[in-house]
């Protein structure tokens, strides 16, 4: 069968009757393309990290879904995820973390400010920014005058840490204690803790007590460690829910504190209504993280499901002290969402698209490649074995049912786990236990190729048995296993998928199989974590699909006495 | 009836070649991989100790040597070793024959399932839950692929033929256990109808009040064996109902054809005769010889199936031996299921020859 310009043209009009062989011809062509463009399409750096340094993924939110899935997970919107580093995005970065100064009762103030794009109803895990700052102070300390937190509805959650120094008899104590307050946006001010430190009437025992003073608190009673009086580029990472535990914390703790010292001093936690007193830290904590986000902040405490507001959130540090100086080097703004990309994110908060798309490269790699091997191996030793006959042919017929009766994945799943194969090896074990099955067809085929008058001419004219094998006797059977190449291509994917589930596979490729191995790993169907575990599946399934359907069509064709 | 014994003399010949191959192979390899091992662990062993002597002896480089000698061959005795590389490993493939010709395995240090650590007990529990649970899949996939093959069969071209044809070259394309991740998914965290795990089901078997009687025993087990098994069951039949339907369908579809079936309409049989007489019986061998090939097939995906049920049986043995990287157990499950899973293979072989009369009478 010599091919043709015209034998195409026709095998290409008979194909194009097949709608389940365009379909999956379709299919291929977008597989090849997004295996090819993979480095158009997607990152291929977060495939270099996928199995590295996994602080490279902190930024991003764990285990969450994609954000199109909003509707399917019920009414509430997921909250965006949002990450903008310096090292990938220099031009955003500067609008949403920037440094301003300004002068005021003879002392420089400083404002850090970073803005937090905020969009769906959820209230995001974390928001966090990092930057490199160095600071001095002609007169120590430097002292952080407020936190202020600025809602897209306008109304300002503002912390003032407050440092109240008593003396108890010669002994003095200091306590650093946080006015929490809400600025409405039509004016007036509503105290989530209020400090009403006033001077009381010395009464009984502890009469020795007077108040001393208050004024801001130092930047060390907020930000643990940092010095008071100057600081050399120092990284640091602004993190609102470990912030607001620190604020809670050092308040309830204060105010406890203080208690002991309540006829002296009025210090009140007012207007916070009694759940977040009861629930003391944690409730504080939570009630501020809420107030930061919620309409109605008291909602989740009474058990109520609250919106998040949509859009900028500006939190502010704001630095003063005599003879100031700061400057800053914004590193990263990060929104973690409670949703992220196109498909969601593993239990690493690694972007499952890109390992989808980049899967595709290898499952198509493994699945051609094995298919070509194992059809091209196994018709040779098929017609070898039909063409020799006799002894030869027995004793290779008896090798390849030996091999064909043998049960395949454990013997797989034996090899891979004493050799630890990459993904050649495994190419080429799979190649050893699936060629009988051709090897079989293809030596009936030989048996009747053979006594042919062409093949009878060329032993005549003393052609060598190789020469016929594979001049006259392989081109004859090749068409045929065009069907069964294709039609192989699914049960290796599944192989190499079934080996990379079990953990069995190369080690360094990101490979569907692995992305469900660390699925099972982290038992996301126990946990309904459906985004990670379906795709790859699917995808494999794609895959399969595919060339079932090609192979269907070719079968048509090529085999036309099973044409119905 | 001579031709019946040559036919199963054949058969049985073919397997015990195969065992005979799998068996060298097996012990083959494990015995390279065990003597690399024990070589690796000599020399570690060595290097360690070899500091402590040289500083001992380090007055008398002779005697160092000598005691360096003999620390060397101390450890390859410790370790059933001789220094003979090529040697060593034909001295363990026979061991490693013996012990799987006896299926004598030895203990593991790791606890599997059954609560004890001899290898061979282990396997053989593990073994029998693997039987229930395929069999029982294989028998309704074959069930539901009979009836619904033989439905595409009578009327090829209509829907229900389309349909399930699609159906089944999209499951085929499936792995098995990824549609088990799926069932999971839905059956156990969605609508939590099932467990997710089934291991504990000899264990719930174990807690029913000894005083009951029969038939409530036998309803209580049989709920308790349905609560476990249905959705490993459910996978595997969802998994394979469709392709063995397709199959079935082509190979009536080719009986159909023979002249015998025109015959028995023309003889005015009724349709169901003829398609439930005539053709089932026709074309039973190859729907047996086929049933044999999808074991084959549908095995691989069953035993890693097995693992994420949590199913007791060879899947989860081999699931649990690559977390520890327990290569004796890996080895020995290997050999026991191959030995399982030929013979499964020859009893489907004979009733194959009994079935075909051509076999039969020769």
């Amino acid at each position: 069968m010599s091919v043709t310009v015209e034998s195409i043209r026709g095998f290409w009009e008979d194909y194009k009757r097949s709608k389940i062989g365009l379909v999956g011809l379709a299919f291929l062509v977008i597989l090849v393309a997004v295996a090819v463009a993979f480095p158009l399409l997607g990152d291929e750096e977060i495939i270099r990290y996928w199995y590295g340094d996994q602080t490279y993924f902190q930024d991003y939110p764990r285990a969450v879904p994609p954000c199109w899935a909003a509707g399917i997970l019920g009414d509430r919107e997921p909250t965006k995820t949002v990450v903008v580093r310096w090292d990938t995005d220099p031009e955003r970065l500067p609008s949403l973390l920037y440094l301003e100064r300004s002068e005021g009762g003879g002392l420089e103030r400083y404002v850090i400010t970073a803005v937090f794009p905020i969009e769906g109803d959820e209230i995001p895990e974390d928001l966090y920014f990092a930057m490199n700052i160095s600071y001095s102070v002609a007169e120590p300390p430097v002292m952080v005058e407020e936190i202020r937190i600025e809602r897209p509805d306008g109304v300002v959650v503002s912390v003032r840490p407050t440092v109240i120094e008593i003396a108890l008899g010669a002994t003095r104590q200091r306590f650093v204690i946080n006015e929490i307050a809400l600025e409405m946006p039509g004016g007036g001010e509503r105290y989530l803790v209020e400090v009403r430190a006033e001077e009381a009437k010395p009464q009984g025992p502890l009469a020795a007590i007077v108040k001393i003073d208050t004024r801001p608190a130092s930047i060390s009673d907020i930000f643990l460690g940092f010095p008071e009086k100057s600081l050399e580029r120092a990284e640091i990472n602004v993190n609102l829910r470990s912030l607001t535990q620190t604020i809670a914390t050092k308040t309830v703790n204060a105010l406890q504190a203080l208690r002991l010292f309540q006829n002296q001093l009025k210090v009140e936690l007012v207007s916070a209504d009694e759940v977040v007193v009861e629930a003391g830290i944690a409730g504080l904590a939570r009630a501020l993280y809420n107030a930061y986000f919620l309409e109605d902040f008291y909602a989740p405490f009474r058990g109520e499901e609250a919106r998040v507001l949509d859009g900028e959130y500006r939190v502010s540090i704001v630095l003063v002290g005599r003879g100031l100086e700061v400057s800053m080097e914004p590193l990263k703004v990060v929104v973690k969402g409670s949703c992220y990309g196109l498909m969601g994110t593993d239990a690493n908060g690694r972007d499952l698209w890109q390992a989808l798309l980049y899967g595709t490269r290898w499952a198509l790699i493994v699945g051609l490649l094995t298919s070509a091997i194992t059809v091209v191996a196994g018709s040779f030793y098929g017609i070898a074995a039909g063409y020799m006959g006799g002894l030869v042919d027995e004793v290779l017929l008896r090798i390849a049912q030996i091999v064909y009766s043998l049960p395949v994945l454990p013997f797989l799943i034996l090899l891979s786990a004493l050799i630890k194969p990459s993904i050649w090896v495994i190419i080429i074990l799979i190649v050893l236990f699936s060629w009988p099955g051709i090897a079989f067809v293809t030596r009936s085929m030989a048996l009747q190729i053979k006594s042919e008058p062409y093949v009878e001419a060329a032993i005549a004219s003393g052609a060598g048995t190789l020469r016929i094998l594979v001049f006259y006797i392989f081109p004859q059977v090749l068409p045929y296993m065009f069907a069964s190449m294709a039609l192989s291509v699914p049960s290796a994917v599944i192989a190499e998928a079934s080996l990379s589930f079990l953990n069995l596979g190369d080690p360094n490729l990101v490979t569907w199989g692995k992305i469900l191995y660390d699925a099972q790993n982290a038992q996301a169907a126990l946990k309904g974590y459906w985004w990670w575990v379906i795709p790859p599946g699917l995808a494999i399934a794609v895959v399969g699909m595919t060339f079932i359907f090609i192979g269907n069509a070719l079968d048509a064709i090529l085999n036309p006495k099973l044409k119905r | 009836m001579a031709s019946l014994v040559r036919f199963v003399l054949t058969k049985v010949v073919n397997a015990a070649i195969t065992l005979a191959v799998t068996l060298l192979l097996i012990s083959a390899i494990f015995s390279v991989y065990t003597v690399v091992e024990k070589y690796s662990a000599v020399r570690e062993a060595y290097i360690l100790a070899l500091r402590a002597l040289e500083t001992q002896y380090a007055y008398n480089p002779e005697l160092l040597e000598e005691k360096r000698q003999q620390l060397w061959e101390n450890l390859l005795k410790q370790n059933g070793l001789t220094g003979n590389f090529t040697f060593d490993v034909i001295n363990w493939t026979k061991i490693l024959l013996i012990r799987n010709i006896t299926f004598d395995f030895g203990t593991t240090k790791y606890s599997y399932i059954g609560g004890t650590n001899d290898v061979g007990e282990i396997l053989l529990i593990a073994l029998k839950n693997t039987a229930i649970l395929f069999l029982t899949a294989t028998l309704i996939t074959f069930m539901i692929g009979i009836i619904l093959g033989f439905q595409m069969a009578r009327r090829p071209g209509s829907l229900l033929d389309r349909a399930i044809s699609v159906f089944g070259m999209i499951s085929w394309s499936m792995p098995t256990w990824w549609v088990a991740i799926i069932m999971l998914l839905i059956f156990s965290f969605y609508l939590d109808l099932f467990p997710s795990q089934a291991m504990y089901v000899y264990y719930e078997l174990n807690n029913l009040p000894p005083d009951m009687g029969f038939f409530e025993r036998l309803i209580a087990e049989a709920k308790i064996w349905a609560y476990y098994m249905t959705l490993p069951v459910a996978t595997i039949v969802l998994v394979s109902f469709g392709g063995a339907a397709y199959l079935i369908r082509n190979i009536v579809l080719g009986v159909l054809q023979e002249d015998f079936v025109m015959t028995a309409r023309a003889r005015g049989l009724p349709e169901r005769r003829v398609i439930y007489g005539h053709v089932l019986r026709a074309s039973s061998p190859p729907i047996v010889t086929y049933l044999a090939l999808s074991i084959v097939g549908a095995f691989g995906g069953a035993i890693i199936t097995e693992a994420v049920f949590g199913w007791p049986g060879m899947g989860l043995i081999y699931w649990v031996a690559i977390q520890q990287f327990d290569a004796p157990v890996l080895v020995a499950s290997t050999w026991v299921l191959t030995v399982a899973f030929i013979v499964t293979i020859l009893i489907l072989d004979f009733i194959y020859s009994l079935l075909d009369p051509r076999v039969r009478v020769g």
